[in-house]
């Protein structure tokens, strides 16, 4: 991995983390 | 593909991985709620026709939120273990993250039922308590463990323990390692005329064999030739052996 990559992990956790939960909630919106 | 091998497909695959795990918890955390608006129990399908029938999309998220944590699970570790240790072992803040946010709802609930109904409602409390228990202290323990360990420290006592628990021998997934053979089942064999023939069990000792005294008494003659027994020797040896025989 690449340092860049490696620095930066911990921010792309907590993006991809906070996408999923705004995907959850749209999702849970257009069924419901 | 960076200088430590790991590809753009790995990191993608991961960042999937993590952001399938909190959609499947928000799915389960809302579809909760709304199963909790309508007093906590629902039904739907089957031959009956339920007093309480669910909200709309519930079932989807319910299902889908629980097959989905299952798949982020595998999701995260699979495609983490190729970028490091810390990164795969993220998976395990999925049960404290499950736990907590569905205890939040009982809690919520607990004061803040959608019938005023007096507060604390205890139905909603117990399991509240109990789901932030679960969750909670696994975290704390993992928290405490992380900490000592980043500090340098000798690790406390039930980390120890825990850390003692693991093998020392990595567990790898995928490569060939020779394990003791294990011992050779019991034949069964299926001659013709045999069938229905009951055999007699091989004891676990088997009875000294004729070769056994053949290959002795051999033996006992090569010494014997070689010089190495006298006559006298040779016939008091060989007098025993057979001796040994008849009586055995």
């Amino acid at each position: 991995m690449s340092e860049r990559v490696g620095r930066a992990l911990p921010l792309l956790i907590v993006g991809a983390a906070l996408i999923g939960v705004w995907l959850g909630a749209a999702i849970f919106a257009s069924i419901s | 593909m960076g200088p430590h091998g790991v590809s753009v497909r790995v990191l993608a695959g991961y960042l999937a991985g993590i952001a399938l795990g909190t959609m499947s918890i928000t799915l389960l955390f809302l579809g909760m709620r709304a199963v909790m608006d309508v007093g906590g129990a629902c039904a739907d399908g089957g031959p009956y026709v339920s007093a309480q029938p669910c909200p709309t999309g519930v079932p989807l998220a319910m299902v889908g939120g629980m097959f989905g944590l299952f798949g982020s699970a595998g999701l995260t570790v699979w495609f983490g273990s190729r970028i490091g240790k810390a990164a795969a072992s993220i998976v395990a803040l999925g049960w404290p993250a499950l736990f907590l946010s569905l205890g939040l709802n009982f809690l919520d609930y607990a004061f803040h039922p959608p019938d005023n109904e007096a507060t604390p409602v205890w139905g909603w409390l117990i399991p509240g308590v109990l789901f932030w228990l679960m969750g909670g202290a696994p975290l704390a323990v993992g928290i405490l463990a992380w900490r000592e360990a980043r500090a340098g420290r000798p690790v406390n006592r039930l980390s120890n323990q825990v850390a003692a628990s693991i093998p020392d021998r990595p567990i790898v997934f995928g490569t060939r390692f020779t394990a003791p053979r294990p011992p050779e089942p019991a034949r069964v064999e299926f001659a013709p005329g045999s069938w229905g023939a009951t055999r007699p069990t091989p004891s676990v000792e088997p009875p000294t064999e004729p070769s056994d005294l053949v290959d002795d008494l051999t033996r006992l003659a090569e010494l014997h030739e070689a010089g190495d027994l006298s006559d006298e020797e040779f016939a008091t040896a060989k007098r025993d052996r057979l001796g040994q025989e008849t009586r055995g």
